[in-house]
């Protein structure tokens, strides 16, 4: 642990609880040493050198003298008079000599231990409040880099000093309300590596805050070009559960940042055409720098923003890690809502971009190519349009109401620093300065990355917010199950949902993923591929669920629906099973008696499921039963199949077919546990409807009276002979009345899809406390209390 | 050789794309899958188009380059916006449920027409709002997302 007064220390030796002498990014960078992350090595030297230089010459008085004078002001000229006469004797004052020889030193040991006399180093600042949790101050003090040489190194270190009091690092602290005074600064020394590819690597998506991703940008050269929002970037994307690679972007690459061996100044050079466009990471790499990423996410127990650069060397490819910093705009708020967009009509886009900072804001767009142009057209909430911002813009992004930019990806200047105010922001909206028009008004979508002409009303709505997420889900009596189609989203589901269980867990998406049509997976040997698909997809679903029920309805293709499959046309055209209507052909439980080898691979996985993987919240329905001796039948085989009922084992029918309404007595004796209303197929049925044929379907309604007779039927003969009912087909979802209709009616469950189940189970409670006080009022009336429909008024 | 699988299922799509999308500069299928098809079929009908294929899946989208039909690993939820860009039609064959959000999300985005093909038992799904149906002599073959004229009787 280094001394408190200690004025050089090395990376090594420095933890992150040192933030006060090292500064945030020394500290971290010491951090990720000691835990063997790859860190180019280096020294700091620290804040209380800082403190002995402002003491000893005397000049920290004059400094808070000139920074008093500016306080307060939200005028970004202001700040930069402040900050030039501030500099300007900063940078002149003589370094004490125990200071610059502690810094000298340091550097010999640097050269020793990389073994390069004159090791060119990479001098950054590392404030005491820079990097911290809540304020990222995105590259607000100056680096310097490719510095060569013990002269030049302390002439840097001192020029770092001053970077302390650049206007935007100045306006930063204002906005943030850390005290000037407050604020010291330490310097991290660095070996430079010689990028020959860099990048910047998120924990999550910046896009969406999605934390299951990393994404990783990435360009040839050092990594100022893409941080400045030069060049737009390689974009990468892996799965943070399987670490696999599921996305990536290759661009053309004109320009990299490279360091010229004469000056030791970093140039843009133009890439060999042979480079341009080639992928600057391979996808080795890649998943090396996600492991990584993870590494150093884990370590922080915090979303992290990473910087990394690659050196191609003789033995080989080196990975460093140049900084990392806490991500700081997503990690303040809760995981991605998935909540829908309201639906834009009426709009002209004007152009499109990558939606950096979600958020929307109309207003007059500023069309400002430099900061001199922004200073003096920028207005409170005006559109700041411009080619790519810097540290510099900050005071100018501050007040836009949105951003966009032409350039840079979502790990640029603009994005980042607009993430963290807060600011809708579009980046890459290529020739917006051209297309957009200063004084003109416009609409940013930052959720969508469009820009439209004019103000946009329904754009504007929908920033309002439409249904607050009630802080308390209620607890409803009926049950309010979810649909699920695809698996991979069924963790999301459960957590966001709070549904009570899912009622429909859909097979068709499972064998589409299979992709082959089933019987030719089985003519070529490959029927346990079906049963571990199908496993794995149920396993997806009952795992977040568990143990709330999960019902899983058996394929029920159409026969023409299995045609996209190969192999479809041999099973289904030329076996005869396509007919002309196929709503009512060759589909449902009939097909599992006719097919049973098939049905049985069904039963296999869901069998696999509850022994296995001992998932037994997971039950079976089938659906479009058409007849008893059908459904006989079909639970021999899966009683044969060691699926039968049982406490912890319910099987189910759907209510599709008018014969199961009449006969739901029969088929409650031939032993089922529950029923669920499939209301598209029933509604068909029952009004003679076909549902592909457009000319009728101005008569197709699920509250036909017709229908809802049918409904009631079967929950009262079911809930007198103790079998569950529930409802899985859209009618709940579209028609509120509905709902209302089965509370009545005494419906167990009620099952729909993910972005109706909170707004059911409101509706749902509040028509439950209206059947209690109804109830209530009955039993005082039946009482004798003939004011029991009446008001009451205070005597 | 392009598999037949297609020539009932999606042939009546295929014409409508080509009678209304004669112009189209790029044309995209999502969530492609196994099924090339359909988009083998679209790209001889309209031979002056792009057509991109896209899977969440990355592992199947490698082996779905079929001529000149460019395949690309994205996921729809989290689109890369920069792929659909100057798209005049963006359609998708049997979507899940879940994703259609960010597929009228992503259409809105790039401005592109949508059209959607669902399994019949979340055809439902798409009755409301913006939806409409693309009826191909008098049969429902599919669902439009923000568009008026979709019927071709």
């Amino acid at each position: 642990m280094p001394k408190p007064d200690a004025i050089v220390v090395r990376l090594e030796d420095v933890r992150k609880d040192d933030i006060s002498l090292v500064g945030g990014k020394c500290a971290n960078l010491g951090e990720l040493t000691a835990k063997g992350i790859h860190v180019p090595p280096g020294f700091a030297v620290t804040a209380e050198a800082f403190r002995r230089f402002l003491e000893e010459t005397k000049i920290g008085e004059i400094i808070h003298k000139t920074l008093g004078s500016s306080n307060g002001s939200k005028d970004p000229k202001q700040y930069e008079e402040a900050s030039e006469e501030i500099r300007k004797i900063l940078e002149s004052a003589p370094m004490p000599e125990d200071i610059a020889g502690k810094v000298r030193t340091a550097y010999r040991d640097l050269c020793e231990k990389t073994g390069d006399k004159n090791v060119t180093v990479a001098v950054r600042s590392s404030a005491t409040s820079e990097d911290l949790p809540d304020a990222s101050f995105a590259g607000q003090q100056d680096t310097y880099l490719n510095v060569s040489g013990e002269d030049q190194l302390v002439h840097y270190v001192q020029k770092c000093w001053g970077s302390l009091y650049t206007p935007r690092a100045i306006f930063y602290r204002e906005e943030k309300g850390f005290p000037h005074d407050k604020v010291l600064i330490s310097v991290g020394v660095q070996k430079m590596v010689r990028s020959n590819c860099s990048g910047v690597a998120f924990t999550l998506d910046p896009i969406n805050g999605d934390p299951s991703k990393i994404v990783i940008e990435s360009t040839w050269g050092l990594g100022e070009a893409l941080v400045a929002g030069i060049v737009r970037p390689d974009r990468f994307i892996v799965d943070k559960g399987t670490m696999q690679l599921i996305h990536k972007e290759i661009v053309p690459k004109m320009i990299e940042h490279v360091p010229n061996d004469k000056t030791g100044l970093t140039i843009q050079s133009d890439v060999p055409a042979e480079r341009r466009n080639v992928s600057s990471l391979t996808d080795e790499q890649v998943i090396e720098i996600a492991k990584v990423a993870v590494d150093i996410e884990d370590h922080y127990h915090t979303p992290q923003d990473i910087e990394f650069a690659v050196e191609h060397g003789t033995a080989g490819s080196s990975l460093y890690i140049v900084q990392t910093r806490p991500e700081t705009f997503w990690s303040k708020m809760k995981s991605p809502t998935g909540e829908t967009d309201s639906h834009i009509i009426h709009r002209v886009a004007v152009v499109h971009g990558l939606p950096a900072s979600p958020g929307m804001h109309a207003g007059r767009a500023k069309v400002v190519p430099t900061t001199l142009e922004a200073g003096r057209l920028m207005k409170n909430k005006d559109i700041l349009v411009t080619r790519m911002t810097n540290p510099d813009w900050v005071p100018y992004m501050k007040i836009a109401g949105a951003i966009v930019t032409e350039d840079g990806g979502t790990t640029c200047h603009a994005a980042i620093v607009s993430r963290e105010m807060g600011i809708p922001c579009i980046v890459g909206a290529r020739n917006a300065t051209k297309l957009m028009q200063t004084g003109q008004e416009y609409t940013v979508d930052a959720k969508s990355g469009v820009v439209y002409n004019g103000l946009v009303e329904e754009i504007l709505k929908a920033t309002q917010p439409q249904h607050e997420i009630p802080t308390v889900i209620p607890i409803t009596s009926t049950k309010i199950y979810v649909n699920i189609s695809l698996p991979e989203l069924a963790d999301k589901v459960a957590r966001e949902t709070h549904a009570d269980g899912v009622g429909l867990l859909r097979a068709e998406h499972m064998m589409l993923s299979v992709g082959k049509h089933p019987r030719l997976l089985i003519e070529e040997g490959g029927g346990e591929k079906m049963v571990d698909a199908f496993a794995e997809g149920v396993r997806k679903v009952a795992t977040p669920f568990a143990p709330r029920p999960v019902v899983y309805r058996c394929l029920d293709f159409k026969p023409d629906e299995f045609l996209g499959l190969p192999g479809g046309e041999k099973y289904e055209r030329e076996a005869g099973h396509v007919g002309p209507n196929p709503l009512l052909g060759f589909r449902g439980t009939f097909r599992y008696v006719k097919e049973p080898d098939i049905f049985r691979l069904e039963c296999r996985a869901i069998k696999k499921v509850r022994e296995e993987y001992k998932l037994t919240n997971v039950h079976v329905m089938l659906p479009f039963v058409r007849t008893l001796e059908d459904f006989r039948n079909a639970k021999k085989i899966l009683e044969e199949e060691g699926l039968k009922r049982g406490p912890d084992f319910k099987l189910w029918i759907m209510v599709e077919v008018p014969s199961t309404v009449l006969l739901i007595d029969k088929f409650v004796d031939e032993g089922i546990d529950g029923i669920s209303f499939g209301t598209n197929d029933l509604t068909m049925l029952i009004l003679g409807i076909d549902r592909d044929d457009a000319s009728i379907q101005e008569i197709y309604d699920e509250r036909n009276l017709a229908v809802l007779r049918a409904m009631s039927h079967v929950i009262r003969v079911c809930s007198e002979k103790g079998v569950t009912t529930s409802i899985c087909g859209q009618a709940p979802s579209n028609y509120p009345e509905v709902v209302e209709f089965l509370v009545r009616e005494g419906a167990v469950s009620m099952s729909v899809n993910p972005d109706k189940v909170i707004e059911t189970k409101l509706l749902v409670a509040a028509i439950e406390q209206k059947l209690i006080l109804e109830g209530m009022r009955k039993m005082r009336q039946a009482n004798g209390d003939q004011g029991a429909m009446q008001p009451r008024w205070p005597k | 050789m392009i598999p037949d699988t297609s020539r009932i299922l999606f042939e009546p799509l295929v014409d409508w794309i080509k009678q209304n999308y004669s112009d189209a500069r790029k044309v995209i299928e999502i969530g492609v899958g196994h099924r090339i098809d359909v988009a083998a079929r679209i790209s001889e009908a309209l031979p002056n188009a792009e057509i991109l294929v896209t899977d969440k899946d990355e592992s199947w989208v490698r082996s779905r380059n079929a001529g000149r039909i460019r395949a690309i690993a994205d996921d729809v939820m989290f689109p890369t916006l920069n792929l659909y860009r100057g798209a005049s039609l963006i359609y998708c064959l049997h979507p899940p449920g879940e994703i259609l959000p960010g597929l009228e999300r992503l259409a809105n985005g790039v401005g592109a027409d949508l059209l959607v093909v669902p399994i019949r038992d979340e055809q439902h799904d798409l009755s409301q709002n913006n939806w409409r149906e693309l009826v191909v002599r008098g049969r429902i073959i599919g669902w439009l997302f923000n568009k008026r004229a979709c019927s071709v009787r």
